[in-house]
């Protein structure tokens, strides 16, 4: 397990090694992530500014909400930025690469990418948690601790939606849909969805657990929350790895040549 | 032996050529109709969202009508809005890669304008996902709202036309930030940046008439609100003062835009170097 986690740290490194030899590059998208989440936040001051509260939300609670939202996102696709790209692999049969090597497939597919975009996410997030005014140790602690459990669910949820390529074959679109549709659902405040809607949000696309759940753990400082998120992460990360380990035995060969630099 | 149309060079020839190009994408699109659905379950998310967000605003103002609009006209409007934002032509990802691979160069030597083959090539696929926004957009709308109460079927055609030239003011766009791959290594950020203004002083996320005055008045101002907002606010909307004071607006915007997107066009080519292969 150690080998492994230093295996991974290794290819972290190695990732941001890589997004450093184009700096200019990286910098330009890490800014324009940034400014693209920033016009959201816009959208809000905007909008609260004209018509107040929406279904118990204020701007403060959106400043949150931004905050745990990007980092988590940030955190998933900045490390393990192959999360929503496992459709793609599968179908191109791009991973017989990793199918080569003596290292489990999965977190080496994971994590043997770094999307330069996230960096402006991780980066927004810090700024947005200033605009919260929550200075204090505990708030700083549960916001980290939540953002972190939101980007395990993150990774999670990309790489049963990925999966299903196994199963369905070409699922880049079906990926590419329902991973926009939890991060769209989740950039909204949860009393906007009642019933069936609310349910979903809860369990197929779980938007609830990056947004929702995690704002009211570090409003309430509810620590039993924290547990449930933190359990809701775990089944998320088991699921995924049964989902991926039971597809890979569908796994067909593309007979692809590809070269990974 | 080659041989040449009675009519080639006119401009009667140069429409059918850029014909051909549209055509062959619209054929194209309906080999992957089903790629059209992509959008259409887009929208539906979208609007989804969008109704819940405005019916509890409009609840809770207690009021009918905020800024001229009705909370059925407030949510057609994001139907036509979301209809320009995911029906409209994305030519930077492939003028891009273009540019940074060289096979622009291939495109140098053939009988056609490169942008207007881009534009042509676009325009074939917008059809397919017209028909997909309208038809998942409209029906979450009417469930959220019913069927829009201000709709008038006569200048629909008008309305259209509008459209139109908005999605040729945001090509020029698009085309020119595609090419700023002559002078920088990748150009989404530009692309994320221009989608997310018009996000907000387009009226994509918001119409411009829910904004505070001030940013109100900068929005009419730029171009941006002419792609999203004034068609759709013509949609829900109509207004023949309204409507021609838009037309002149795109015209004069597309001129400006469509004359730097030449010159830009002319600069960058002169910095391609072709090594064969």
């Amino acid at each position: 397990m150690l080998r492994e986690i230093k295996f991974v740290l290794q290819l972290i490194k190695l990732n941001i090694a890589s997004a450093m030899e184009y700096r200019a590059s990286f910098l330009m998208q890490a800014v324009g992530m940034f400014i693209n989440n920033g016009i959201y936040f816009v959208f809000w001051i905007l909008f609260f500014d004209k018509f107040g509260e929406l279904r118990g939300y204020s701007i403060d609670q959106i400043f949150l909400l931004f905050a745990i939202i990007t980092l988590g996102f940030g955190m998933a696709l900045t490390f393990a930025g192959n999360a929503n790209r496992i459709a793609e692999f599968v179908a191109q049969g791009r991973l017989d690469y990793y199918l080569t090597l003596p290292r489990p497939v999965l977190p080496h597919l994971l994590f043997s990418w770094m999307n330069p975009f996230t960096f402006g996410d991780l980066s927004f997030g810090v700024i947005s948690y200033f605009f919260t005014g929550r200075f204090d140790p505990v708030s700083i602690v549960l916001t980290f601790v939540s953002a972190v459990l939101a980007a395990v669910i993150f990774v999670s949820v990309f790489g049963i939606f990925g999966s299903l390529a196994f199963y369905i074959g070409n699922a880049k679109e079906i990926t590419f849909f329902l991973g926009n549709a939890m991060i769209s659902f989740s950039l909204y405040p949860i009393g906007l969805f009642q019933g069936a809607v609310r349910l979903i949000l809860y369990t197929l696309i779980p938007a609830a657990f990056v947004g929702a759940v995690p704002v009211e753990i570090v409003e309430t400082g509810n620590l039993k929350l924290l547990g449930y998120l933190a359990i809701a992460a775990a089944i998320g990360a088991t699921l995924m790895t049964v989902v991926f380990q039971t597809g890979l035995r569908r796994y067909e060969s593309g007979s692809a040549i590809n070269v990974n630099m | 032996m080659t041989t040449f149309a009675a009519d080639a060079g006119t401009w009667r020839a140069k429409a059918r050529k850029y014909r051909a190009i549209a055509r062959a994408n619209v054929q194209n699109s309906l080999a992957y109709a089903w790629d059209a659905l992509t959008p259409g379950i887009f929208v539906t998310i979208f609007i989804f969202i969008f109704a819940q967000i405005w019916k509890v605003t409009f609840a809770s103002q207690n009021t009918n009508v905020i800024n001229g609009l009705t909370l059925n006209m407030t949510i057609w409007y994001f139907v036509w809005a979301e209809l320009v934002q995911l029906s409209k032509i994305d030519p930077v990802t492939t003028i891009q890669n273009e540019v940074k691979d060289g096979s622009l160069a291939y495109t140098l030597g053939r009988p056609y304008n490169y942008v207007l083959y881009h534009f042509f090539h676009g325009l074939g696929g917008v059809g397919i996902r017209l028909v997909s926004v309208l038809a998942f957009g409209s029906f979450v709308a009417g469930t959220q709202a019913g069927l829009l109460a201000s709709f008038r079927l006569e200048v629909m055609p008008l309305v259209l036309f509008v459209t139109v030239l908005a999605f040729v003011l945001d090509y020029c766009i698009m085309a020119m930030i595609g090419l700023l791959a002559f002078f920088f290594e990748d150009v989404m950020a530009f692309r994320f940046i221009y989608s997310k203004i018009t996000f907000v002083l387009g009226g994509l996320l918001i119409p411009v008439d829910f904004l505070p005055d001030t940013v109100q008045s900068i929005a009419r101002v730029l171009p941006f609100n002419l792609v999203v907002y004034a068609p759709s606010k013509l949609f829900v909307a109509w207004d023949w003062e309204q409507f021609g004071f838009v037309v002149i607006m795109q015209f004069f915007w597309i001129g400006v835009m469509a004359g730097l997107l030449t010159l830009f066009y002319r600069y960058g080519v002169k910095r391609v170097t072709i090594n064969g292969g």
